[in-house]
């Protein structure tokens, strides 16, 4: 049976800070939302919610990143309501001078099983590699 | 509930090409081209991008492929910038509907307009169009 969701309220805070040294920018942010609604009135079994982005509007959600620029781990934390907090590492190296620019990137360097969505898995450990040609 | 994002690209300042090429994990590929040029007050730019994968798990598969455009003139009035762009994104979509394989593509029109009236005031519209396709088992 469909049912209306009434009253959805979301409340949060984003921050942000950053502090750039000689080439490099380091930046660290933080977001935390809330979200309240009324889901099971007394006449209904089950409503099942699901959203396309539940880091973005999603329940409880707490993250954190740390992600250099050229150089060094990008890192993520995600924490939800009712589940265990789960971290990503990624890893990102490119040359950004000269016409020839090779990059390598590596995602989820842990292999972390993870899911934004209950039931759909997101990929494991991954590498990309290539280059950027830059003509002027 | 809702929100916008306001995206300003700085204006080129020379002829300028860029193109990436890059491969990894789970057969990805991904190509992409961008074109910048000017004349006088006139500054056009192109974007492709490309990106395929075979999917980390059976029927996660993705093929996006997308382009842009960017014009700006620059006059007394102020600043007069066009966007157009256009994304098509067919993807499996294993398990994102229940226990079973399912299909989906996204294909998404944009056109946007702006101008700047002097340094404080500036008007914009854009609009797209977003029809999804989705492909369940009868």
């Amino acid at each position: 049976m469909a049912a209306n969701i009434v009253r959805l309220n979301f409340t949060g805070v984003e921050t942000s800070a950053a502090w750039r040294w000689r080439h490099q920018l380091f930046d660290v942010s933080y977001t935390g939302l809330r979200g309240v609604s009324e889901l099971l009135p007394e006449n209904l079994y089950e409503v099942r919610l699901q959203l396309p982005h539940p880091f973005r509007c999603g329940f409880m959600d707490r993250h954190a990143v740390l992600v250099p620029s050229r150089l060094g781990p990008g890192s993520g934390a995600m924490e939800r309501r009712a589940r265990d907090p789960y971290g990503v590492w990624d890893l990102y190296l490119a040359r950004n001078r000269g016409p020839v620019r090779p990059f390598v990137q590596f995602t989820n360097l842990a292999n972390t099983r993870y899911q934004e969505i209950l039931s759909i898995p997101l990929p494991g450990r991954a590498v990309l590699g290539g280059v950027e040609i830059v003509i002027r | 509930m809702g929100g916008v994002v306001n995206i300003i690209t700085a204006p080129p300042e020379a002829w300028q090409a860029r193109i990436r090429m890059a491969a990894g994990s789970f057969g990805t590929n991904q190509e992409s081209a961008t074109v910048t040029g000017l004349v006088g007050p006139l500054t056009q730019q192109f974007t492709f991008s490309r990106d395929f994968s075979t999917g980390f798990i059976a029927n996660r598969d993705y093929r996006n492929l997308s382009f842009g455009s960017t014009t700006r003139y620059a006059s007394k009035l102020g600043s007069t910038d066009l966007d157009l762009g256009y994304a098509d994104k067919p993807f499996g979509a294993q398990d994102f509907y229940g226990a079973y394989p399912s299909w989906e593509r996204t294909k998404t029109w944009y056109s946007g307009l702006r101008q700047s009236f002097g340094e404080r005031t500036e008007a914009a519209f854009s609009s797209a169009a977003t029809p999804i396709s989705l492909s369940l088992p009868g």
